[in-house]
């Protein structure tokens, strides 16, 4: 960082800057998880406004719901599923882009990350129109006499969102890895290859563990929406592929507030510890440790 | 790519893309099916629900309102974003490293647990779901995007510009005026697209926050369980796909032949 200090009145200047920033963040972010948390401790049931009482009852009878434990544990397992399978699918894609693709680069990253400038909703529902019973896919079975009646199994399970999932966060995945290895200093890989490592040894060394934070940062881009979301478990999830999100939006629905902030609370706090625990790892303390 | 070893990763890499981009093609496919159900037999190409589109009220209005929504909250979002990152980037003061996780937070939070909290704060404060609203909440959200963006193109500012101006005589004013925004002009722009492009997409935040002033991605999920909504509504979203990504391919394409002419 530049001596900037030697601007005069640089301090003040920065605290001006910041300071409307600070506020928006204060307002808008700070004080309304204040207020979730504050409405998770009002008595449960359908309640029109805060009340000035402090009960951990919404907490005993949405917890005491084993139901609602299960869903949590699915949640969990699918959004842990998908980022690894994610991050494993995208790799290769990320490796592809940043040291294979020589000609044509532009067009293969172009490629790569249009997916972005699609409407999510639009991915997750393209799979409902394959996979349903009168879907492409059984049509298509049944068309070439591979099977006769229309099979059921494709969607409504949670095989199936967590297949959506995948298929929506796998671009999302490859961007902070193609970053990351971007930036990576490929001396080092020279240096390997001179001193007489095979290829996968060079990549197993060097390459793989430079990516790490990209690794991580993919991993927990994946992870962390995945635990808030109910619109790929309401397209193709059926009753048993619900997750904790759609739980949360029926509570929400019928203006159950308090009961719907208790596992408001529930998934963030699983979202921050995934959090902490995925800052630790990829090392990233300050804005210039994220590279865009 | 002329490396033997790389021919397995290429095969890959297309695989992929074919597979990514097959379930668009079939859903773009579907929007000019001529039949009132989104499912085979193939029943022939027509172009009714692009016509239905443009004699749908409640879609249009829902695409007037994300546009609404996602200029408004991307120039909040860009303004705070970008003062924030001359701040940080630049100057040292007094809670600098608590200001820079908390903006950095809403990156990895589920949106979900942000939405029920300000609809929760809202209704506390008697306020009803609108266009306000969800604007606050896209601008919270882009805001860690446009905050990384322009900043790391502030990081790689060459700090004698900056020691010349000091020497010269120059304020922080002028520093501010003459320096950093010329230089994080290309940043605000990829910035602003960014968080427009967030906002127009996004579903969780909205859902909650609208109200009666559903969004496009709003209307859209709505529709799962109004099936008559669904074909108008996926002929609007792929022709918004496809004049995003036409304009995105055209952009690519002008980029390169300038690059090209210019060398």
């Amino acid at each position: 960082m530049a001596d900037t200090r030697r601007i005069p009145g640089g301090r003040r200047f920065g605290l001006i800057l910041s300071a409307v920033p600070a506020l928006w963040l204060l307002a808008f972010f700070v004080v309304p998880l204040g207020i979730l948390v504050a409405w998770s401790f009002q008595p449960p049931g359908i309640v029109p406004g805060l009340r000035r009482v402090v009960t951990l009852e919404s907490y005993r009878i949405t917890l005491s719901a084993e139901s609602y434990w299960r869903v949590l544990a699915r949640t969990g397992v699918i959004a842990l599923t998908v980022a690894v399978v994610a991050v494993a699918l995208a790799y290769p894609i990320a490796y592809t882009l940043a040291f294979a693709a020589r000609r044509r680069r532009n067009l293969v990253l172009t490629l790569a990350l249009l997916p972005f400038l699609t409407s999510y909703l639009l991915r997750i529902y393209a799979w409902r129109l394959l996979l349903g019973t009168k879907g492409v896919f059984n049509e298509v079975l049944q068309a070439i006499g591979l099977t006769h009646e229309p099979l059921g199994f494709f969607l409504y399970s949670r095989t199936a969102v967590a297949l959506v999932l995948i298929y929506v966060w796998v671009p999302w995945a490859a961007l902070p890895i193609f970053l990351r290895l971007e930036q990576m200093d490929r001396s080092l890989v020279e240096a390997a290859d001179d001193l007489g490592a095979n290829p996968v040894r060079a990549f197993l060394r060097v390459t793989l563990p430079m990516s790490l934070p990209g690794i991580f940062a993919a991993f927990f881009f994946v992870m962390i929406p995945t635990l808030g979301d109910f619109a790929t478990a309401s397209a193709v999830g059926g009753a048993s592929g619900q997750m904790l999100g759609n739980i949360i939006q029926q509570y929400l629905n019928s203006l159950s507030y308090p009961g719907g902030a208790v596992l408001s609370v529930l998934l963030l706090v699983t979202a921050l510890i995934a959090m902490v625990i995925g800052a630790k790892l990829s090392g990233i303390r300050d804005v210039g440790d994220v590279r865009v | 790519m002329s490396r033997p070893r790389h021919v397995g990763l290429w095969v890959y890499f297309w695989l992929y893309i074919g597979l990514l981009y097959m379930p668009l093609l079939v859903l773009a496919a579907f929007s000019m099916h001529d039949s009132d159900l989104l499912a085979l037999p193939w029943k022939g190409f027509s172009v009714r629900w692009y016509h239905e589109m443009l004699h749908a009220p409640a879609l249009l209005r829902s695409l007037r309102i994300s546009v609404v929504v996602a200029l408004l909250s991307a120039t909040i979002a860009v303004s705070l974003g970008g003062a924030l990152a001359i701040a940080v980037s630049r100057f040292r003061f007094p809670g600098r490293g608590v200001l820079v996780v908390l903006a950095l937070s809403p990156l990895v939070i589920p949106y979900l647990g942000l939405a029920v909290s300000l609809l929760m704060t809202f209704v506390a404060l008697g306020l009803k779901p609108s266009i306000p609203t969800v604007v606050v909440g896209h601008s919270v959200v882009a805001m860690p995007f446009a905050l990384l963006l322009v900043a790391t193109r502030l990081l790689g500012i060459d700090p004698e510009l900056e020691e010349a101006a000091l020497d010269l005589g120059a304020g922080w004013r002028s520093i501010l005026g003459r320096l950093y925004i010329p230089l994080m002009g290309p940043a605000i722009g990829t910035a602003f697209v960014t968080a427009f492009i967030l906002s127009f997409d996004e579903l969780y935040l909205a859902f909650f926050l609208s109200g009666s002033d559903q969004t496009l991605p709003v209307y859209f999920f709505s529709g799962l369980r109004h099936p008559e909504f669904l074909p108008p509504t996926l002929a609007l979203t792929t022709l918004v796909t496809v004049l995003v990504v036409g304009f995105t391919l055209s952009s690519q394409v002008v980029t390169l032949r300038r690059r090209a002419a210019a060398t």
